[in-house]
């Protein structure tokens, strides 16, 4: 018996151990986000451009993290968050010259924060049009009906000329995006991320994630499930798109497409797609490794051999991340744990080669 | 919803692309009771479950819950509605731990989060994996494994559990330690118990009622000693198990 005891106080402590490691989350992207806020200005605006991204790849994970199921099409829900808060930020005589708009919405206006969560709110309801038939999808087929998502965003922002301002883009948002906010939402889709973790809803998605029939017997509606995971996830990509939008000041579809997705599912895959610390490790990682290459771009010396400029050296280096990620540690850099101050211990497992690869990817 | 409501399936047949895995099948089972479902290889043992727990839409034949039609429900809609079932191949949430397993049914199942947690407890103790609870599933024993498996599915609380070959792949002494097990789980969990085994000697023991299948078709039905003589039953089932019996036998 006193085994069991001990095992219900480790069950019990399960709470305290969650909640070791959101403080530990919330502490590494505000030390992080310190740090980097003392170096120059174009450091700074890589951080916040980085903080979104970090916004955007926790968003992403709420549903794929949980659900185990993959989405191209997210970066399309930052899309409509980024337009839908440029049109109540662009003051309204831009408005007037630069679009087509109703009389209604060319006098809306609202504040910055207002902006972000009326992104978040529409991306959210893209993302329950769109959800219940797309969460019917599995596996490969998922993957490609969410990229088709992305698609039909992409193509509605390129040519809804009187909304989106086309292929030219939105100009005029009022560039509100510092380190602050941008911050402050990192931190708060963290803390989203972590608590619908904590709720019955997030427990029967991960059932079914890892095992789909076993979960239909047990009574668990997949597909409705999914799809309410999948509206929460968008929400927090559409505040990042909210932010994007006045931090950009103008933007066209092609910073919603394929260059964002692969930077944003290259992170959650690196840092572990399984554990909210991978979201946050992949993201913070990838930036980094990100920005040191980008500084290698324009050439450099090693003592008297000089390095000719190599453009696109950046974009190779998050590919190939991906790729040894995939190949050598399939479940990321946190192989699915989560990170906790309370147990350094655990460290050892981020050794190379020691994850848990017993069960990868291989359906009961 | 009353307490005493039978699963009731009839003329059930299942047919895939013309070749009949079912036809015909008429079974029963009430509250309270164990019944087994036997059969050779290929009898159409897992189809009929498949079937009763809507994994498997029937060609033709009724499903009744009570007096409600249930025919072609959904897995999760009859779930909720007192249908549940384990797999042959256990299916059990491996990266989550034993608790989560079990909580994960008794949250599917409608309770809260603090009744579920008690429900779980009490269920893992009954049960004897309390020990085990914040393992992951994966890391357990195989015989572990298809008792959490069992103890997941009743964490729904069903008023009929289907269990599909609980005792594959089991030694000698857990499959005693099962039996044990299951015996008294219909009483205590006021349920109907549905088991398909190919083992015969270990479900005569257990069972109040034996269906037998073959080649889809049900050919006999009653209590296990009558079952047992029935020359059908030995012709189609016991044959080389009687044979070998004999054998064995005549060499003491």
């Amino acid at each position: 018996m006193a085994a069991e005891v001990s095992v219900r106080r480790s069950v019990r402590t399960e709470l305290a151990s969650r909640v070791a490691s959101l403080v530990t989350l919330l502490a590494l992207v505000a030390l992080v986000t310190g740090l980097a806020s003392l170096g120059s200005p174009v450091l700074q605006n890589v951080l916040v451009n980085n903080l979104i991204n970090l916004i955007l790849v926790v968003g992403l994970y709420i549903f794929v993290g949980n659900t185990g199921v993959f989405s191209f099409g997210h970066i399309g829900f930052m899309a409509i968050g980024a337009y839908s808060a440029g049109l109540v930020r662009i003051p309204e005589e831009t408005k007037v010259s630069l679009l087509q708009l109703p009389p209604w919405l060319e006098r809306a206006h609202l504040t910055s924060l207002e902006a972000v969560l009326l992104g978040a709110a529409l991306a959210a309801l893209a993302a329950a049009i769109v959800g219940l038939p797309l969460m019917r999808l599995g596996g490969l087929t998922a993957g490609l009906g969410t990229f088709a998502i992305l698609n039909i965003i992409n193509i509605v922002a390129a040519n809804w000329n009187a909304f989106t301002g086309g292929s030219t883009g939105m100009a005029g948002v009022p560039t509100t995006t510092g380190i602050t906010a941008a911050l402050s939402w990192a931190l708060i889709a963290i803390v989203i991320a972590w608590l619908f973790q904590q709720t019955r809803l997030c427990l029967r998605v991960r059932a079914s994630r890892e095992d789909e029939p076993a979960a239909r017997a047990l009574g668990i509606k997949v597909v409705p499930d999914r799809a309410l995971a999948f509206v929460l996830s968008a929400f927090v990509c559409g505040a990042a798109g909210g932010l994007y939008g006045q931090l950009a000041g103008s933007f066209g579809p092609s910073a919603f497409f394929l260059p964002t997705t692969f930077t944003v599912v290259a992170m959650l895959v690196v840092g572990g797609r399984y554990s909210l610390s991978g979201a946050v490790v992949g993201a913070l990682f990838l930036a980094s490794v990100s920005e040191g290459l980008r500084r290698l771009e324009g050439g450099f010396h090693i003592g008297a051999l000089h390095v000719a400029s190599r453009p696109g050296l950046q974009e190779v280096g998050l590919a190939a991340a991906l790729l040894l990620t995939l190949l050598l540690r399939p479940r990321g850099l946190t192989g699915g744990t989560e990170l906790s101050f309370t147990d350094v211990g655990r460290l050892r497992r981020f050794a190379p080669g020691r994850g848990r690869r017993k069960h990868e990817e291989s359906p009961a | 919803m009353s307490a005493d409501e039978s699963l009731q399936a009839s003329g059930i047949g299942v047919e895939f692309a013309g070749l009949k895995a079912l036809s015909d099948v008429d079974l029963e089972l009430e509250q309270g009771e164990i019944l087994g479902l036997i059969g050779p290889n290929g009898a159409g043992k897992t189809t009929l479950v498949n079937v009763l727990s809507g994994f498997q839409r029937p060609t033709t034949g009724q499903v009744l819950i009570g007096s409600r039609d249930v025919t072609g429900w959904r897995p999760h809609k009859l779930a909720l509605r007192g249908l549940g079932r384990t797999f042959q191949s256990v299916r059990l949430f491996a990266r989550m731990t034993v608790f989560e397993n079990v909580l994960a049914g008794a949250v599917a199942g409608g309770l809260r989060t603090r009744a579920a947690r008690d429900l779980t407890w009490s269920l893992l103790e009954r049960m004897r994996l309390a020990d085990s609870a914040a393992l992951a599933a994966a890391s357990l024993p195989h015989g572990e494994e298809r008792r959490l498996g069992i103890i997941r599915a009743l964490a729904v609380r069903p008023k009929f559990l289907l269990l599909d070959e609980p005792a594959a792949g089991l030694n000698e002494t857990e499959t005693k330690d099962l039996l044990e097990t299951l015996s008294t789980v219909p009483h205590e969990f006021e349920l109907g118990l549905l088991v398909i085994e190919h083992d015969m000697p270990l479900i005569l023991g257990l069972c109040d009622r034996i269906h037998v299948l073959d080649y889809g078709r049900t050919i006999a039905e009653g209590a296990p000693h009558e079952v047992r003589r029935n020359p059908k039953v030995i012709e189609a089932y016991l044959g080389s198990a009687a044979t070998t019996e004999g054998g064995a036998r005549a060499d003491g």
